[in-house]
């Protein structure tokens, strides 16, 4: 039990609880597996941008072009599938390749150019919004072939095809980060990037692939929008790079790097969706939502230092 | 000193030459360019990014940044709207509209400072809650026609007027005045600031504080050039603020950067979408031109640092 409190995610975990038994008690659709497997569809792409963007967070960096990566990939599925008449399974594919090639640019101009992460990643925000616009003629491209649109709607048992996908991505994500050494160099770079370099860890390609594998994952955020929404907009995804941020600090990761997990962030997009759910649910409108996001971010924060400060206290004696 | 003071006039020279290049394009090209009309609409954007950037610049001298400003600019015009279409008068509105400016810039400043949380983080949160306080409390109506008296501040020479005494004024806070020299120190080195007995928060403070009541200030100028307020004013416009900044020279690590590279930022931005609108470009070509703007700048100012060493 001391274990658990002690652990980094324990604050956000009692918040999901919290939470989830609050809306139970308010409404009688909230805890029904039909309603939590539909929150659980609408964040999936969420879900999956954000497990990049944790990597990213924990080597010290920041990338706020996710939501125009999501964009630029939504759009090249539209683009190239829809319009153009690929074969659609290409399409996705050339979207994902799409994404990781942002992802490797914003790596690049990070680590060989040496730009600061914001930045870069407020270039590449800017850079991949107008491209998805341009490439779109601004318009929502849809009339995709059924067999891709069915996949948005495929279950697997009770589960959305894209919440499965979503939650082996989040595994293999603990895996890596937790087990192999890829992963402790990941944590190794953003204690001390000096003391990494040190003994041994190659910062560039960490940091690059850091960059690259959110690239990659926004890029598959991107296709499932598509195939969620049957179409493609080109501001899919605008406004993600501040969910996701609020998703992966509220989850116990520090900006400052070294410190952080995907159990955490996962459980902050959890507690996004089901407020957000809850709140609809219970009638309150959307942007009383908002509000109450912006209020628990900075709680989460102000927790965070609050626990800092008493475990530094206990140690002072 | 001195040989620091003639550094800094060199720094914004790149931009200044490219923003004349353009300009100089455009007017020979493009008749259009040159008339009233079209340079006066131009102004007016710069003036409002400007006045915007003139406080993010300060922020982010300090190291931090603000992503609330478009929120807080919002806020004000709707108090100030709301306040004019139910008759209060003018000067009283917009002294309220200031009010609110600054009071949400104290607010940030009270995260940033006395709960210690990251500038990011704290300006995220904020951003979403005014927002959404904006919203709420206008009921995302449309909030006008305004009074044509107050109207004219938005039109015309006076956006730039604005511009220039703020630019004026906070350019020589900045460099002339202890306060603006302990901005640029907190920035360069924070530990050696308090170290040498200098109030970091209160700095800080300050900065926070003033950058709210300037997005005030960009705020009553749009509201007056539109003749209205609403709450989705501005949504957004935090990015095109901090990528004036980041043109202009100014290192978002901190320390480094100055009032009128920000302006020319803000001034190249501006002309640039002039430009393609005149040439007829999709203006979301404008997007793609603003990111490798931000790369370029920050390029030439990394091959600055490394021609020093």
């Amino acid at each position: 039990m001391k274990a658990i409190l002690k652990a980094k995610e324990s604050a956000i975990l009692i918040l999901f609880a919290a939470v989830f038994i609050c809306f139970a008690q308010l409404s009688e659709r909230f805890a029904t597996p039909d309603n939590l497997f539909n929150v659980a569809r609408q964040y999936s792409e969420l879900a999956v941008v954000s497990i990049g963007l944790t990597m990213v967070i924990i080597t010290g960096g920041i990338d706020i072009s996710v939501g125009s990566m999501v964009g630029i990939s939504s759009i090249l599925v539209g683009v190239l599938g829809a319009k153009m008449g690929l074969n659609v399974w290409l399409a996705c594919l050339l979207a994902m390749v799409g994404g990781l090639a942002c992802g490797l640019i914003n790596g690049l101009v990070i680590t060989k150019l040496r730009v600061q992460p914001i930045v870069a990643t407020l270039a590449m925000l800017s850079a991949a919004r107008g491209l998805a616009w341009i490439l779109s003629g601004a318009r929502s491209l849809s009339g995709f072939p059924d067999s891709f649109v069915a996949l948005g709607q495929t279950a697997i048992g009770p589960m959305p095809l894209s919440v499965v996908v979503a939650l082996v991505l989040v595994t293999l994500g603990i895996v890596v980060l937790r087990y192999t050494a890829l992963g402790r160099a990941i944590y190794a770079v953003g204690s001390s990037e000096e003391a990494a370099r040190l003994s041994g860890v190659s910062v560039f390609r960490i940091k690059l692939f850091a960059y690259a594998v959110t690239g990659l994952l926004c890029g598959l955020g991107g296709v499932i929008m598509a195939a969620r929404l049957a179409s493609s907009v080109p501001d899919a995804g605008s406004g993600f790079e501040f969910e996701a941020i609020t998703a992966v600090v509220m989850g116990g990761s520090s900006l400052k790097g070294g410190e952080g997990s995907i159990i955490g962030t996962i459980i902050g997009v959890a507690v996004m969706g089901i407020i957000r759910n809850g709140l609809n649910l219970i009638g309150v409108p959307n942007i009383w939502q908002v509000l109450f996001l912006g209020v628990m971010l900075i709680l989460a924060v102000l927790g965070d230092n609050l626990r800092t400060w008493i475990r530094a206290r206990q140690v002072t004696g | 000193m001195k040989s620091e003071r003639a550094h800094s006039s060199i720094r914004e020279l790149p931009a200044l030459v490219f923003l004349g290049l353009i300009a100089a394009c455009l007017w020979i090209f493009q008749p259009n360019f040159g008339s009233m009309t079209n340079l006066l609409t131009t102004a007016r954007e710069i003036a409002v990014v400007g006045i915007m950037g003139v406080g993010m610049t300060m922020v982010i001298l300090t190291a931090g940044i603000d992503l609330s400003v478009a929120s807080i600019l919002a806020f004000a015009a709707a108090v100030m709207g709301r306040m004019m279409v139910g008759g209060s008068s003018i000067w009283l509105s917009v002294l309220a509209a200031l009010g609110v400016g600054t009071v949400c810039g104290a607010g940030n400043a009270v995260l940033i400072t006395r709960l210690r949380i990251p500038p990011i983080i704290a300006t995220l949160g904020t951003m979403g809650i005014l927002r959404a306080g904006v919203t709420l409390y206008t009921g995302a109506a449309w909030i006008g026609p305004l009074p044509n008296s107050f109207a004219v501040v938005g039109t015309g020479y006076r956006p730039i007027i604005v511009l220039t005494l703020v630019a004026a004024g906070f350019g020589i806070l900045l460099s002339r005045v202890a306060t603006g020299r302990y901005v640029y120190a907190t920035g360069g080195n924070e530990e050696a600031v308090r170290l040498s007995g200098i109030s970091v928060s209160r700095t800080k403070v300050v900065v926070y504080t003033l950058n709210g009541l300037l997005a005030a200030v960009a705020g009553i100028i749009m509201a007056s050039s539109m003749s209205s307020a609403q709450a989705n004013m501005a949504m957004g416009y935090e990015l095109n603020v901090i990528a004036a900044v980041v043109i202009g020279g100014t290192s978002i690590a901190g320390g480094q950067g100055s009032v009128l590279g920000t302006i020319i930022g803000a001034a190249i931005m501006a002309v640039l979408y002039n430009a393609l609108i005149l040439l007829g470009v999709p203006i979301y070509w404008h997007k793609v031109i603003t990111g490798g703007v931000i790369l370029t700048a920050v390029l030439f100012d990394r091959i600055r640092l490394f021609e020093r060493k």
